[in-house]
């Protein structure tokens, strides 16, 4: 030990012969990258795991009695409740939706999810236009929920809905945004 | 020293690879090279020693623990209602939750074992001699402070044993002369345990603690590269004058090699005994044997002895203590290092060491002999692992807002309480049944399971029972269940 002690003293380290030098180096590196590689896995794993998480099933939720869709003469908001896990939490999320008049409901879609496809802010019903209209980047949907004009990508997505004993049950989903065709994530 | 190497570059080297490229370019402008130069070419008297990795396994531990923590805070939720049920989560449900927080328990294990190592090396080396009055002292508010974050880390669970592990811990904070019972309350936020002792064990465990570590660990790594390697007991401590062999290659291969040793054995604890998570903290169980962490054990037992004038066994004694071994090298001036020829002072360290393992060894054998006790723990030990066999149950939030839309029916709810809980419950007295009185559960502090009674956790408790209780999730309805809250919550 005092040998190879005395040939660094004099020299400093760069005086050792690179060859076995660079191989100790190549080991410690090695190592190191073994080592933070093993353990990245569970990290990774770890804080990635809500990404794998395959969506919990949406129940269904009550929206109350069922209107007279065809007395309506325009959408009305109306606020549901949605059970749904939220991490560690089971919560009951208060969420709106909007409630169309028979005419104006396309293909029998009477729900409309009040969700921007753009950015996702909530669009406002504005009965003096008779227009949907996005409070954050002005995009404009027709009463039927069409596109009109703006940055979205699309009109504004239906939610499946079914009347059960005379009370409307709307399953809430969420969908993708930015993109032209309706894809539910969740 | 590297700009050797920085002015050679252009001229001498000629074409250069790409890689050898950017890293000189890097290098010019952060000199890194310099930095790295100067951390490996650290020079130790005596040559490369297994007995020196020590410190920089600590090192390599508090960054595990640093790591995972911070990887854990993801998750974790610091308040009395929901740190119990957030660490199940991590524990049941995130992937590799429970494998992280056994590395980071077992982690604080191995830095309290590691530390013992490091500092007798040190004692029995005589490596505080020598103009090292500082670093040793940095080092002595380095385990004060170590010791600090797994006290506050024990805590955070809110499980049995840590609630009164921290009862306990934090009581003895009375104990000191004038400002103690203020202490007290400064600590746990207030005269009893609870959500806001969580939040300050929180900031002290992952904010003050841990940046008061990277402080004091500066300044010891400084310092002790400021006084240099100590080397050999037979090396003077003044002015080193063994040959002297540099901290690259083969004592960094040696520290690395023993931090892959404790990885491998941390992950394999952690493989093969995760660390457990017992049931939520209960004040109430009085009949809970609480039992604080190995480390803690001579502490433990050293409180059985004074059973009068505590303020000796608490304050005075540890305080003498501290104050001694602080001043260790004030005191163990000469210039002898080594062991055999410092009968005083190893015989101090030994017999000190001796004295906290026995009164160790004797709380875990007192335990052992004491038939109720040692069923009592086994007991508890049992219903901790039934309970980690046990599903995951995700705690009920926001349903309030069902009740806030007017659907409760009071009266319903006083027919189903009359059905299904006055068999056990006075609803008008808070006589005990069978279970509690709930004569104005709503507006009391804690319920008997140490939650506050808002309305979701009475809901709670309706929905999955507790203790003897049974859940009632499968017989009534959350409306229902709703209803029966709503009735209890009507005066």
């Amino acid at each position: 030990m005092s040998g190879r002690s005395d040939s660094e003293q004099s020299d400093g380290p760069q005086a050792k012969p690179t060859s076995r030098r660079s191989f100790t180096g190549a080991l410690i590196g090695f190592g190191t990258a073994a080592v933070a590689l093993v353990l990245s896995v569970p990290l990774f794993r770890f804080a990635f795991y809500p990404v794998f998480q395959t969506t919990a099933e949406t129940a269904w939720s009550d929206a109350g009695d069922a209107s007279d869709q065809n007395s309506m003469t325009a959408p009305v908001e109306r606020a549901i409740l949605v059970q749904r896990a939220d991490g560690w939490r089971m919560i009951t999320a208060r969420q709106a939706i909007y409630e169309l008049p028979a005419s104006m409901a396309t293909d029998g879609h009477r729900v409309l999810s009040p969700v921007c496809p753009h950015m996702g802010c909530e669009v406002a019903w504005v009965s003096a236009q008779r227009q949907f209209r996005c409070p954050c980047h002005e995009s404009v949907f027709a009463e039927d929920g069409s596109y009109v004009s703006g940055p979205a990508p699309r009109g504004l997505d239906y939610l499946d809905s079914e009347v059960r004993d005379g009370r409307l049950m709307v399953l809430y989903q969420s969908f993708r945004q930015l993109v032209s065709k309706r894809e539910v994530i969740g | 020293m590297s700009s050797l190497k920085d002015g050679q570059s252009d001229d001498a080297a000629g074409r250069k690879s790409s890689p050898a490229r950017v890293r000189e370019w890097f290098s010019r402008r952060t000199g890194i090279d310099a930095l790295l130069d100067e951390a490996l070419s650290e020079r130790i008297p005596g040559g490369a020693r297994i007995t020196y990795v020590f410190g920089s396994g600590l090192l390599f531990l508090f960054l595990s623990q640093v790591v995972t923590g911070v990887a854990l805070a993801l998750y974790y939720v610091p308040s009395a209602d929901h740190a119990h049920t957030s660490v199940a989560y991590i524990v049941k449900v995130v992937s590799a939750g429970w494998f992280l927080r056994s590395l980071h328990v077992y982690g604080a294990s191995a830095i309290l074992i590691v530390l013992a190592l490091h500092l007798t090396q040190v004692f029995l080396y005589g490596s505080y001699k020598g103009r090292r009055e500082l670093l040793w002292g940095a080092g002595c508010v380095l385990l004060a402070l170590v010791l600090g974050i797994a006290f506050t880390g024990y805590l955070l669970p809110w499980d049995q044993n840590a609630y009164f592990a921290t009862a306990v811990g934090t009581n003895m904070l009375d104990e000191v002369p004038l400002v103690g019972h203020t202490l007290k309350l400064l600590v746990r936020g207030g005269v009893s345990l609870g959500t806001l002792t969580i939040s300050r064990f929180y900031v002290l465990h992952a904010f003050l603690l841990p940046a008061a570590i990277f402080g004091l660990i500066a300044a010891h790594v400084y310092l002790f590269r400021k006084a240099g390697a100590a080397g050999p007991t037979d090396e003077d401590p003044f002015t080193a004058r063994k040959a002297q062999e540099t901290f690259y290659p083969r004592q960094l291969l040696m520290d690395m090699t023993f931090a892959l040793l404790i990885m491998a054995a941390l992950g394999l604890l952690a493989y093969w005994r995760p660390a457990e998570l017992g049931t939520v903290a209960d004040p109430t169980n009085t009949q809970y044997l609480p039992r604080p962490e190995w480390y803690y054990r001579p502490m433990f037992e050293w409180l059985k002895f004074w059973t009068e004038g505590e303020v000796w066994g608490i304050v005075v004694i540890p305080a003498m203590v501290a104050v001694l071994f602080v001043a260790v090298p004030f005191l163990d001036r000469r210039r002898e290092r080594r062991p055999l020829r410092r009968p005083v002072a190893v015989g101090t360290y030994a017999a000190a060491f001796l004295a906290l393992s026995a009164l160790g060894v004797k709380s875990y054998t007192d335990d052992a002999g004491d038939p109720a006790v040692a069923l009592k723990l086994r007991e508890q030990h049992e219903a901790t692992q039934q309970y980690m066999q046990e599903p995951f149950q995700p705690q009920r939030s926001g349903i309030l807002t069902v009740a806030n839309s007017g659907a409760v029916d009071v009266t319903q709810g006083k027919t189903l309480f009359e059905q299904h809980c006055a068999t056990c419950h006075y609803v008008d007295s808070t006589q005990t049944k069978v279970g509690p009185g709930l004569k104005d559960l709503l507006s009391r502090d804690r319920m008997v399971n140490g939650q506050v009674p808002t309305s979701e956790n009475v809901r709670e408790i309706i929905s999955h029972g507790y203790q003897e209780m049974p859940p009632f999730n499968d017989t009534l309805t959350e409306k229902q269940i709703g209803d029966v809250e709503a009735y209890m919550a009507t005066p």
